[in-house]
C-alpha cells in the first residue's frame, strides 16, 4: 500500500501542478495569481521593514486558545466537517475494495492532508510572520505553524471518526469511544468548577481589558489544566528563544503524535465492527453512485415548503429555489442551539445587570457588532447564490433567461437573507440601547430611519455579493462548492479571498460614502440628525447604481462562461 | 426546427467539432451516433446554449442562438446524459420551477399527466436526492417536457432505466415527435437509434461521416445495403474488421 499510496500522491501532485500551469494560460487566472503573489510579497516586505507589527505572544496563546476551544466545542457538540472522513469517489472505488488495511487508508489520508496543511503554513508564515524578529527564526515559526495545523487537522479527523463510531454503532461504539466520551465529561466538570471560581466583577473591571480578563479565566484551575493541550499546540509560535521553542515544539510534536495514535485506535475500533464497516463502505459507494459524491450534504426532508406562484417573473422563482435550499439545509438543531445560546446570553446579562448596570450595554454592542461583522464577512458565509449552483452551471446555461436576470436572482437570494439577519440584529441592538437609555434618539427619527436603513443595507449587501459571485464566475475552479473540501486547513486561502473581497468592497463603497458624507455635511446645519436620512438614501442610491452596473457586467460574463472550461 | 451550419468548437488546438451542418425538421427524430470522443455531447451542449461555438450558426425554431438566445432556448429542452437536479427540491417542485423559468403558467396543469406518463406520480413529494438513478433520469426528462418544447435534445436518454421504463420512454419520444417536436437523440444504443429515429447522423472526430435515413446511407454505400446500423456504423467509422463474420 505504501508504494501505491506514494505513487498516487506524487503523480496526483505532479498532475495537479500541470493542471494549474495550464489554467494559468487563461489571462484572468494568470492575473489573479500575479495579484496574489504581489499581495504576499508586499506583506512580506512590509513586515520585514516593520510596517506591520508582530502578533503579541499573549494574543497568540490566549486568543488562539479561545478560538481553538470554540472550534473544538463545535466539532465535538455538532460534529466535525464530514469531509474530514470523506475519501474521493475515485479513492473509494479503487482503495476500499483493494486488499488494504483500514489503518493504511487512514495513514494515506493523513499524508494526503499535508498538501493543504503545507500550503496554509506558507500563507500564514508570510501573513503572520513572527520569526524574523525572534530568536527561533522563520523556519522554526513555520514548523510551529505546521505542527499546529497538522494537530488541528488530525483532531478534526479523530472527532469525526469518534462521532461516526458512536452514531453508527450505538452502545458498542460508545464503549470503543470511551476515552473521548470521558474527556467530554471531564471537560463539562472542569467548566462547571471553573465558573464557580471566576470573580463576578472580572469582565467589567479587569485593568488589562478583555484579553487580560480572558487570560485570568483561562488561568483559573481547573480550566487551565483543561486548555493546556490547546496552548501546547500554540506555544511554538509564541516562543521567544530557541531553547524555549525547542521544548515547546517537542511537546507539540508529541501531542500531534498522540493524535495519530488516537486515529489509528479509532480505526481499530472500526475493524472490530467488521460487518458495520463493510456496510458503511457499501453505503459510501452507493452514495457515490447515486449522488455523484459521498460528501454533499443532502437535505433532511421536504417538509419545509415555501409557496411558488405559477406565474410571474423568473427572478422570484430563482430566489424561491435558493431559499428553499436554505430552509431545507438548515438543521433544527442549529436553529435551536443558536436560540438557546442567545437566551443564555440575555439571561446572563440581565442577572449580571443587577450588580453592574454597564454590562447591559453588552447587548446593543454585541448585536450591532455582529451586524457590522455580517456586513463584511456575511457575503462569504451566506452562499445561497451562484456559488451554491456551480455544480449546475450547465443546467443554468440552458434556461431561457438573460445572464443579468439569472445573476439578479442569485445575488438577491443571499442579499435577502443577509439583510434580514442584519435588520434583526440592528433592531435588537437599537431596542436594547433605547431601553437601556444609552441611545437618546426621538422615536420619530428611529421610525423614519427604518426604510433608508434597510435600503442601505440591502444595496451594500447586493454590491458585496456581486463581488463574491463575480469571483465565482471569473474563477469558478477556485471557488469552494458543496463537494469541494473546506476546513481549517484552507483558512489561508479563505483569508486571501476575504482580503481581496474586502479591498474591492472598500473601493465600491468609496463613491457612495462620499455622496452620503456630502449630503449629511450640507444638510446637518438645517436638519440635524435628520440629515442622516437623505445621506443614507444617497448612499443606497449610489450602491444600487453600482449593483445594477455590476449585475449587467456579471450577466454578460455569465453568458460568455464556458462551463467545460470552468 | 433545428438548423446547424458550419458548427465548429475548438478547445485550444483540439477540434471537438468541425464544420458540422445538419437540420432536424418538425416531427423528425434524428439519431446522433459516433465513437467515444466524436463530439456528440459537445454538439448537443452547443445547441443547448451551454457552450459557445467557436464558429457556425445554430438556429432553433427560427431563432439564432447567438443573437436571440432567449427565444431559442425557450423553444428548446435539453436532457443531459447525467441528470443535473437540485437535491433540495422535490419532484413536483422541479416541474413548477421549470414552468416558471420558461414562463408557462399553464404548464402546472401538465405536471400530473407528465408524472403519470413517466411513472413518477408516487414520487411527487420526494426530494431529488432520494431518487434512484433511473428515477432521476425520468425527472430530468419530465423537466424537459413540461414546457412543451418544439425542439428536444436527448443525450443518452435511456441510461439507468429499467426495461419497462425504456419501452415507455421510447413511446414518449415518438409521441413528442408525432406532436411536431424536432428531436435530436444521441445514444450508443444503436438498436434504439435504428428503431425510433427517422434519420441518422454519424460523426467521427467532430466531422460528419454520414447523414440520412438508413436507406439513403445504404444508397451511398451499396456494399452496406441490407445491413443493420451496427454494421454500417462500424464500416463508416473505420472498424469494419470488427464486424462479425
Amino acid at each position: 500500500m505504501t508504494q501505491a499510496a506514494l505513487y498516487l500522491i506524487s503523480r496526483s501532485a505532479r498532475n495537479w501542478g500541470i493542471g494549474l500551469a495550464r489554467r494559468l494560460r487563461s489571462p484572468r487566472y494568470f492575473l489573479a495569481v500575479i495579484f496574489g503573489l504581489a499581495y504576499l510579497t508586499l506583506a512580506l516586505v512590509g513586515q520585514r521593514r516593520g510596517a506591520v507589527g508582530t502578533v503579541p505572544a499573549e494574543l497568540v496563546t490566549t486568543g488562539g486558545t479561545l478560538l481553538l476551544a470554540v472550534l473544538l466545542a463545535k466539532w465535538w457538540l455538532f460534529g466535525a466537517d464530514r469531509l474530514a472522513l470523506a475519501f474521493t469517489p475515485a479513492e473509494i472505488q479503487f482503495l476500499f475494495p483493494a486488499p488494504v488495511r483500514r489503518s493504511a487508508l487512514l495513514a494515506y489520508k493523513l499524508v494526503r492532508a499535508q498538501r493543504l496543511v503545507i500550503l496554509n503554513v506558507l500563507v500564514w508564515a508570510v501573513l503572520l510572520r513572527q520569526g524574523d524578529r525572534s530568536a527561533p527564526g522563520s523556519l522554526a515559526y513555520a514548523l510551529g505553524l505546521w505542527v499546529f495545523f497538522s494537530t488541528v487537522s488530525f483532531h478534526r479527523l479523530g472527532v469525526a471518526l469518534t462521532r461516526e463510531s458512536v452514531l453508527e454503532h450505538g452502545r458498542s461504539g460508545a464503549r470503543r469511544a470511551w476515552p473521548a466520551l470521558a474527556a467530554l465529561i471531564v471537560t463539562g466538570g472542569c467548566l462547571w468548577l471553573t465558573l464557580d471560581r471566576i470573580p463576578s466583577s472580572l469582565l467589567s473591571a479587569n485593568p488589562n481589558g478583555p484579553l487580560g480578563a480572558l487570560e485570568t479565566v483561562l488561568d483559573t484551575p481547573p480550566l487551565t489544566w483543561l486548555v493546556w493541550p490547546l496552548r501546547m499546540t500554540l506555544l511554538p509560535m509564541a516562543a521567544e528563544t530557541t531553547r524555549e521553542w525547542a521544548v515547546d515544539f517537542s511537546m507539540a510534536l508529541g501531542l500531534a503524535a498522540l493524535h495519530v495514535l488516537w486515529i489509528v485506535r479509532a480505526d481499530r475500533s472500526f475493524e472490530e465492527a467488521a460487518v458495520e464497516a463493510s456496510a458503511r463502505r457499501a453505503e459510501l459507494l452507493e452514495g457515490w453512485q447515486k449522488h455523484g459524491t459521498t460528501t454533499a450534504p443532502a437535505p433532511r426532508s421536504a417538509r419545509r415548503r415555501l409557496p411558488l406562484a405559477a406565474a410571474g417573473h423568473p427572478v422570484p422563482a430563482i430566489v424561491w429555489k435558493n431559499l428553499t435550499r436554505l430552509a431545507r439545509a438548515v438543521s433544527p438543531a442549529l436553529v435551536l442551539t443558536v436560540a438557546a445560546l442567545m437566551a443564555i446570553g440575555v439571561v446572563f446579562v440581565v442577572l449580571e445587570g443587577r450588580h453592574d448596570p454597564h454590562i447591559s450595554r453588552a447587548i446593543p454592542a454585541l448585536a450591532l457588532g455582529w451586524a457590522a461583522v455580517l456586513a463584511v464577512l456575511g457575503p462569504q458565509w451566506v452562499r445561497v447564490d451562484l456559488r451554491g449552483d456551480l455544480d449546475h452551471l450547465a443546467s443554468l446555461k440552458t434556461w431561457p433567461l438573460s445572464g443579468m436576470t439569472l445573476m439578479t436572482g442569485q445575488v438577491l437570494s443571499s442579499a435577502a437573507v443577509l439583510t434580514l439577519l442584519q435588520v434583526g440584529l440592528i433592531g435588537l441592538g437599537v431596542t436594547a440601547a433605547v431601553v437601556d437609555g444609552s441611545l437618546s434618539v426621538s422615536s420619530r427619527l428611529l421610525v423614519a430611519s427604518v426604510i433608508p436603513g434597510v435600503l442601505l443595507l440591502g444595496a451594500l449587501n447586493a454590491v458585496s455579493l456581486c463581488i463574491q459571485n463575480g469571483a465565482a464566475i471569473l474563477y469558478p475552479a477556485w471557488v469552494r462548492t458543496e463537494i469541494r473540501p473546506g476546513g481549517i486547513e484552507q483558512m489561508g486561502q479563505h483569508l486571501l479571498t476575504a482580503g481581496a473581497s474586502f479591498l474591492l468592497l472598500l473601493l465600491a463603497t468609496a463613491g457612495p460614502a462620499v455622496v452620503a458624507a456630502a449630503l449629511v455635511y450640507f444638510l446637518w446645519p438645517m436638519a440635524g440628525p435628520w440629515a442622516l436620512l437623505p445621506g443614507s438614501l444617497g448612499a443606497a442610491a449610489g450602491l444600487a447604481l453600482e449593483g445594477f452596473l455590476l449585475l449587467d457586467w456579471l450577466g454578460r460574463l455569465f453568458e460568455r462562461l464556458d462551463p467545460s472550461q470552468a | 426546427m433545428i438548423e446547424i451550419e458550419g458548427l465548429t468548437k475548438l478547445y485550444g488546438s483540439l477540434a471537438a467539432v468541425q464544420d458540422l451542418s445538419f437540420a432536424v425538421a418538425p416531427g423528425e427524430i434524428l439519431g446522433l451516433v459516433g465513437p467515444n470522443g466524436a463530439g456528440k455531447t459537445t454538439t448537443l451542449r452547443a445547441i443547448a446554449g451551454i457552450i459557445p461555438p467557436t464558429r457556425g450558426t445554430i438556429r432553433v425554431a427560427g431563432h439564432d442562438l447567438a443573437s436571440d438566445p432567449l427565444e431559442a432556448k425557450a423553444a428548446l429542452a435539453f436532457v443531459p446524459d447525467e441528470p443535473q437536479l437540485f437535491d433540495y427540491l422535490t419532484v413536483a417542485e422541479h416541474l413548477q420551477f421549470v414552468a416558471r423559468l420558461y414562463r408557462k403558467p399553464d404548464a402546472v396543469h401538465r405536471i400530473d399527466p407528465i408524472l403519470m406518463e413517466l411513472e413518477l406520480s408516487e414520487k411527487r413529494g420526494a426530494l431529488a436526492s432520494e431518487l434512484s438513478r433511473g428515477m432521476k433520469q425520468k425527472l430530468a426528462i419530465a423537466c424537459g417536457l413540461i414546457h412543451d418544447p418544439r425542439a428536444l435534445l436527448l443525450d443518452e436518454p435511456l441510461t439507468g432505466l429499467d426495461p419497462v421504463g425504456i419501452r415507455r420512454m421510447k413511446r414518449t419520444i415518438a409521441a413528442r415527435a408525432q406532436a411536431g417536436a424536432a428531436v435530436l437523440l444521441s445514444s450508443h444504443l444503436l438498436q434504439l437509434v435504428e428503431e425510433i429515429c427517422t434519420r441518422i447522423l454519424i460523426i467521427q472526430n467532430g466531422r460528419r461521416v454520414a447523414l440520412g435515413s438508413m436507406r439513403e446511407i445504404a444508397a451511398e454505400r451499396p456494399d452496406l445495403s441490407g445491413r443493420g446500423l451496427e454494421d454500417i456504423f462500424l464500416s463508416l467509422t473505420g472498424h469494419g474488421e470488427d464486424q462479425p463474420a
